[in-house]
């Protein structure tokens, strides 16, 4: 049987996935004590900031992502349809 | 509104709807006789300029530029989660994109239900889901009618009744849309996302977020409001998760979104424009949450969540001619959003309708271009009914907003597991779906919208997937069926 690799696509890669959970998991403030003291940090409460931060880490990971994880041969194939080429 | 700033902003206005027709028209020849793939998706041929602004005219609404400042007038800043949401869209766009799009320019995709149909071979799963997907998106559109009314009248003060404002923009749309298909809608969008753009730039420059003004701006809301500023609690916390799984997984199965993936150009182009578009919250919803912060400093509290950027411009237009003349761009880029998204949603509606609805039973085996024409009329007759609807509104539009994504999401892991999971049934995908539907039918009945701050709609879509998954374990399918449940299905009824 030929050895066909899958075309390299994000859903293949369970790491990338495993960060995005923890930078949105970073981006909301459960972790700090509710109610708790507010250092301003830019002009914004801290963990405003620091969601900010998580989301711009996000946007930049998905550049990443994009760029090496996700192969844009023009006809990459498709591997659970029997008719698509190899 | 002062009266300047009203005949300001109604000339800004008029060249703008001008300028939309005239680019609706430029696009007639290549749309006249079209078949369903050139009229609905453009020859599906958008380049990465066009797909960009495209994409972001479309998933920027309305809503966005109205509701969104009056959430974060209301909740405070824990409203930054609309960053976080709009973010997780492209995330899971990651998810099936890829493989979606080169399934689909294959075998010449034109709706969702075409995908629906290609990897689960099912007619009442199709019709399941594009049942829910009509609803969901008739929902959006609705929205989209009442804040064309919402604009014309709360930014020209009321000179412009609500009733006149969602005739006029509605007539302005349909009227491009039935002329140039998705070609026009994306020339258009590209015109509205500019504009957007540039009237966020210039609503950036009119907020000043300087890290002083924003300390001072900080310290009045916590001083009038301390529950806006200071840490959430874990109800917000659990809240704020579920939204981010909520428009995460609605947003991305937008019909009108999936099209734009079947129509563009090539993967690399797809590439290209969510490597920006994943930056665009920032500077948008971004910039729409510091709009309703800085309204709770200057508004008087307790006022209408979806009137607070009217008011807030018309505060800001009197300080100075700089301010005037950035409040007059806002005016016409919120005009833009309000658009771009109603024709995209209408002719995605209308492809649905034209080509899985009506091409499946009343038009069954007719010609692509009378599809498409039967498209065309459907669109009229839609857009009629749902405007008599929005001339007596009685829910907010984030309320309209919320209601639509809980019904997309259950339609969700139709694209989501359809994709990764190449195990899933067809059975597991039909019981899912339906037992999705009854959970959140049953929630909304007991009058539980949220589940211990948990959406409705995530509730539905965890016993959506939990039923997936059941199914599928429990009552595997062969092989071979496995490999490709559609196909085999049908090369089976071939044989027989």
């Amino acid at each position: 049987m030929p050895n066909t690799p899958d075309p390299a696509e994000p859903r293949t890669r369970p790491w990338v996935w495993a960060v995005y959970v923890v930078l949105f998991a970073l981006s909301v403030p459960w972790y700090l004590p509710a109610g708790g003291p507010v250092r301003l940090w830019l002009g914004l409460p801290h963990w405003v900031v620091l969601s900010l931060a998580a989301y711009l880490a996000v946007a930049v990971f998905t550049v990443y992502v994009v760029a090496r994880h996700w192969s844009a041969a023009p006809d990459a194939g498709e591997p659970d349809d029997p008719e698509g080429p190899p | 509104m002062n009266v300047s700033l009203a005949l300001g902003a109604g000339v800004a206005v008029g060249i703008y709807l001008a300028m939309l027709v005239g680019v609706g028209y430029a696009t007639r020849r290549r749309s006249a006789g079209a078949g369903l793939g050139e009229f609905y998706l453009a020859g599906r041929n958008l380049g990465g300029f066009v797909l960009l602004l495209t994409l972001y005219a479309t998933q920027y609404s309305g809503n966005t530029l109205l509701g969104y400042p009056g959430e974060a007038f209301r909740l405070g800043y824990a409203w930054v989660m609309s960053v976080g949401f709009m973010m997780a869209i492209i995330v899971v766009y990651l998810v099936f994109a890829p493989r979606l799009q080169a399934v689909a320019r294959r075998h010449a995709f034109v709706t969702p239900g075409d995908w629906i149909t290609h990897r689960f071979g099912s007619a009442p799963l199709t019709l399941l889901a594009n049942v829910l997907l009509v609803v969901a998106i008739s929902n959006y559109l609705l929205a989209q009618l009442m804040a064309m009314g919402h604009v014309t009248e709360g930014l020209s003060g009321g000179a412009v009744p609500y009733w006149v404002g969602v005739v006029l923009l509605t007539l302005v749309v349909i009227v491009y849309e039935t002329v140039g298909g998705m070609r026009a809608v994306a020339w258009t969008d590209c015109v509205q996302g500019i504009m957007l753009l540039v009237g966020l730039a210039g609503l950036l420059l009119a907020v000043v977020p300087t890290p002083a003004h924003l300390a001072e701006l900080t310290a009045a809301v916590a001083a009038a409001d301390p529950e806006k500023v200071a840490v959430p609690g874990w109800d917000v916390s659990r809240n704020w998760f579920s939204t981010i799984l909520l428009i995460g997984f609605s947003g991305a199965v937008y019909p009108h979104a999936i099209q734009r993936i079947y129509a563009a150009r090539d993967a690399a182009t797809l590439k290209r424009a969510f490597s920006v578009m994943v930056f665009l919250p920032l500077v948008t919803t971004g910039v729409m949450f510091m709009v309703g912060i800085l309204a709770i400093g200057e508004l008087p509290a307790g006022g209408d969540a979806d009137q607070v950027m009217p008011a807030l411009l018309t505060a800001w237009s009197t300080r100075s001619a700089l301010l005037f003349g950035l409040c007059v761009m806002v005016i016409t880029a919120v005009v833009a959003a309000v658009m771009s998204t109603a024709d995209s949603v209408l002719l995605s509606l209308s492809s649905i309708l034209a080509k899985d609805i009506v091409g499946a039973t009343l038009l069954r085996g007719a010609s692509e271009e009378r599809l498409t024409r039967a498209g065309k009329r459907l669109s009229w007759a839609v857009v009629a009914v749902l405007v008599v609807i929005a001339l007596s509104p009685r829910v907010t539009l984030w309320g309209l907003t919320e209601i639509k994504m809980e019904i997309l999401a259950q339609v969700a892991p139709l694209f989501v597991l359809g994709v990764t999971w190449r195990r899933l049934t067809t059975s597991a995908a039909l019981g899912g779906m339906l037992a999705g539907c009854a959970t959140y039918a049953g929630l909304l009945l007991a009058g539980r919208p949220e589940v211990w701050d948990v959406h409705a709609g995530i509730v539905a879509l965890g016993v959506n997937v939990a039923v997936c998954a059941g199914v599928t374990r429990l009552r595997p399918q062969p092989a071979r069926l496995a490999a490709h449940p559609g196909r085999a299905r049908a090369a089976s009824a071939r044989a027989g």
